[in-house]
């Protein structure tokens, strides 16, 4: 049996639950839109005979009635793992297939303007000089193709460096983000961990924790492990990077970068333990980082990788750039020129950087004869012959065709990755939104359930009143 | 059920016109350039069959310039060939002429050497003859004439070489466009002070002999002379249609090549080139798919249950 006035409390803890409900729906409504935040909800459960849960509406004991029991973040943690995981892979493709998109465009194939086209003059070239061995113009048609070819290599070699260069200075970019997040990190590792001991509110830490997580697992491979309290480790391939209780008084650990190596390391932790904490996690080795997710890993195998990144097709362009110069060397060599010495090398440098027409190498050391020893004449035999060499098997020309199918069709499995993996990300987190983003519609519904539950107890209240008007004023009057 | 927040309907609308964008993008593109290629990444394998048959044309193409050449030297030589020929037979017919008079006056038989001498000078004319500056009887020299005349001793010798002229008319096909001169006009001299054993000594032999000077005094015309000038005409004439052969294997060469030339460039064009009509019913579907997609974001995402609310 309720006292007089239990009513009134009991309609009251009613007022306030749909009051708090009514606070937690506007939060929602003003985050709609913001980054990482996850929806919330208030959390209600009937008061009959529960006490000592330490939130605000709670009521007396026994006295029944609704208490708040908590504000939940209604995220789906597998979701949000899934959700990093395929953030961290887009990323990766996503960078791979830019950076092979500029390494592609090293090569502009086909067009007039390309090395093939360079290298068919270059070849028919020697057929004209073989056509016309004395002739000076044919001899400078040659050499202007000869070194038109070199100083394409040159450029293309350069631009290739170019590409490497940039892809450096981006992972640099990313490592220091890296870092600054590392830090953040640590900071609100640590704000969650003094909030939650003193029993307050950290959902928005929370939210605020996986936008960081969320940034660096689409930069670096990162693995979180959450603590019981909400704080979280990460580890970047097997170096800790953000380690909570081992840091207990100092920062995170930071990824150090060596441009010259191409070589990333995870440098700091000096262990300062605090009593009565141990410390039970090792210091970083400092062994390179093999990155194998985020938008770091791209960078680095474009940077490193002789089998896909830029040192493989570098090697590549290389061995064009040398066929090209012993094809035409050895050529040379088997013939007379326009003196009757024998023929000298034409190009200098064996690789794509290096390769020049040699200093000194004028129009007259052009060999194009086979018999003019000693007294010059007019055969053409040798230019005849050289001419046919771009054909040959493993000349420069197929070399230089099977380089550029190799970056076309690595460029196009980059492209067909990232869009494949932009595919999932997008599912994954229509997926993650639908369980942790605002539906306007929803809170609109829930404002109303709220603000009717408000108008009820109102209206208990009023009820409860004019019974105890009629008791205290109209009765025995 | 699921639920469908407005995070989500973001991220799908996003992603569903930023595909139907780059679509679009990439279809424009390759109608601004008329090329389905622009790139080796948007078909790797064609693009090296592309970059095979540029060279293939290009090839081609020079091997019509060097059919050309070999063409107009062989043209050169021909016309060269029929004044030499007929030059020749004009001496045969003098030399029938000259043993038909026998005893007849010496005046005819000056008339006749001094006619044989001028059909010496205009065959030496001929067979220096050049085209683009080399003489096509004097092999790979670099001199401009095949033959000189030695003006004290009266002696044609030859300051040529007897080497092959090679042109390159197809793959593997190389041509010799020149015949040598040792072959034509016979065994050569190289030195001004010796007769050779050809056909400018023959026609001072039969000048001399209707002279009865030099090496044929007292050796007037024989049947052997007129053998001997026969022989010579007979292997001119042979040589010339040597010549004639090669000519025309080149000019088959040729025509062969015109049509390749067109095949190469018309696989080339459907391998490279983009095919308007289809790609504008491409574009125009992508433009319309863009714009459906901006259209049903614009529209769904306008309507919330606040709408509504009254």
């Amino acid at each position: 049996v309720g006292s007089t006035f239990g009513g009134i409390v009991q309609a009251g803890t009613g007022l306030g639950a749909a009051s708090y409900g009514l606070q937690v729906v506007s939060q929602n409504i003003d985050n709609a839109d913001t980054p990482g935040y996850t929806r919330q909800a208030s959390q209600q459960q009937a008061a009959d005979g529960v006490g000592g849960v330490p939130t605000l509406y709670v009521s007396p004991a026994g006295l029944g009635g609704v208490s708040v029991v908590s504000t939940s973040r209604l995220n789906d943690t597998v979701l949000d793992a899934r959700s990093r995981t395929e953030h961290g892979r887009s990323a990766a493709t996503d960078t791979t297939s830019g950076l092979m998109s500029q390494i592609e465009d090293v090569f502009p194939e086909p067009s007039n303007t390309g090395l093939t086209e360079q290298l068919n003059d270059y070849w028919n070239a020697w057929s004209g000089v073989a056509n016309q061995p004395s002739s000076d113009a044919a001899r400078s048609v040659l050499m202007g193709a000869a070194t038109m070819v070199a100083s394409t290599l040159n450029s293309m070699s350069g631009s290739l460096t170019d590409v490497s260069n940039s892809a450096s200075q981006s992972l640099q970019n990313t490592i220091s983000d890296v870092n600054s997040e590392a830090a953040q990190l640590f900071t609100v590792n640590k704000q969650i961990a003094v909030g939650v001991g003193a029993g307050q509110d950290v959902n928005s830490l929370l939210d605020q924790r996986d936008v960081l997580l969320d940034k660096l697992s689409s930069q670096v491979d990162a693995k979180p492990s959450f603590n019981q309290d909400g704080t979280v480790n990460v580890t970047v391939g097997t170096e800790p990077l953000v380690q909570w209780t081992y840091h207990v008084g100092g920062g995170a650990n930071q990824l150090s970068y060596n441009s010259a190596a191409s070589a990333v390391t995870v440098t700091g932790g000096v262990p300062t333990a605090v009593p009565p904490i141990a410390v039970t996690t090792p210091p970083p080795s400092g062994s390179p980082l093999t990155f194998t997710g985020g938008s770091a890993s791209a960078f680095q195998t474009v940077l490193t990788s002789t089998a896909a990144g830029v040192p493989f097709y570098q090697g590549l362009l290389d061995q064009v750039a040398n066929a090209i110069a012993t094809t035409s060397n050895t050529a040379q060599a088997a013939g007379y020129d326009l003196n009757g010495a024998a023929g000298t090398a034409m190009f200098t440098g064996t690789t794509a950087a290096t390769i020049a027409v040699t200093p000194g190498f004028v129009n007259n050391n052009v060999a194009a004869s086979k018999t003019g020893n000693g007294t010059p004449d007019n055969n053409g035999d040798n230019a005849l012959t050289t001419a046919t060499l771009g054909t040959a098997t493993g000349s420069a020309d197929k070399l230089y065709q099977n380089l550029v199918g190799t970056i076309g069709q690595a460029s196009k499995l980059a492209t067909q990755a990232s869009t494949t993996q932009d595919a999932v990300t997008s599912a994954v987190d229509k997926l993650r939104t639908a369980a942790s983003g605002v539906s306007t519609d929803e809170e609109m519904s829930n404002l109303l359930t709220y603000q009717r539950a408000y108008q009820a107890s109102s209206r208990v209240i009023t009820t409860l009143d004019s019974m105890l008007d009629t008791v205290i004023n109209h009765m025995g009057v | 059920m699921i639920r469908v927040t407005d995070g989500a309907t973001k991220y799908g609308s996003l992603y569903g016109m930023q595909s139907a964008n780059s679509r679009l993008q990439s279809l424009t593109e390759q109608m601004s350039t008329g090329r389905q290629i622009t790139k080796p990444s948007d078909d790797p394998s064609n693009t090296v069959r592309a970059l095979q048959l540029r060279g293939d044309v290009k090839r081609n193409t020079q091997y019509t310039n060097n059919s050309q050449d070999a063409i107009g030297w062989m043209s050169t030589s021909d016309s060269a060939y029929t004044q030499i020929v007929s030059m020749a037979q004009k001496a045969r017919t003098l030399v029938v002429q000259g043993l038909n008079s026998g005893s007849s006056t010496g005046t005819s038989n000056t008339a006749i050497a001094d006619e044989i001498h001028s059909i010496r000078e205009s065959i030496l004319q001929m067979s220096n003859t050049t085209y683009n500056g080399r003489p096509v009887f004097g092999g790979n020299t670099t001199n401009s004439v095949a033959y000189q005349e030695d003006p004290t001793t009266g002696n044609i010798y030859f300051v040529g070489d007897n080497t092959d002229v090679n042109r390159q008319v197809g793959d593997n096909t190389v041509v010799t466009i020149n015949q040598q001169a040792q072959t034509v006009f016979g065994p050569q001299s190289t030195t001004p002070s010796a007769p050779g054993n050809d056909i400018f000594s023959l026609l001072t032999g039969l000048e001399d002999a209707l002279r009865g000077t030099g090496t044929r005094v007292g050796l007037p015309l024989t049947g052997n002379d007129l053998n001997s000038i026969d022989a010579a005409v007979k292997q001119i004439s042979s040589q010339q249609a040597v010549e004639g052969a090669t000519y025309n294997r080149v000019t088959a060469t040729q025509a062969a090549q015109s049509t390749t030339n067109l095949a190469l460039t018309s696989e080339l064009s459907d391998i490279q080139d983009v095919d308007l009509a289809a790609q504008a019913v491409a574009v125009s579907t992508a433009n319309v798919t863009y714009q459906a997609a901006l259209q049903t974001t614009a529209s769904i995402r306008q309507m919330s249950l606040l709408d509504f609310l009254k």
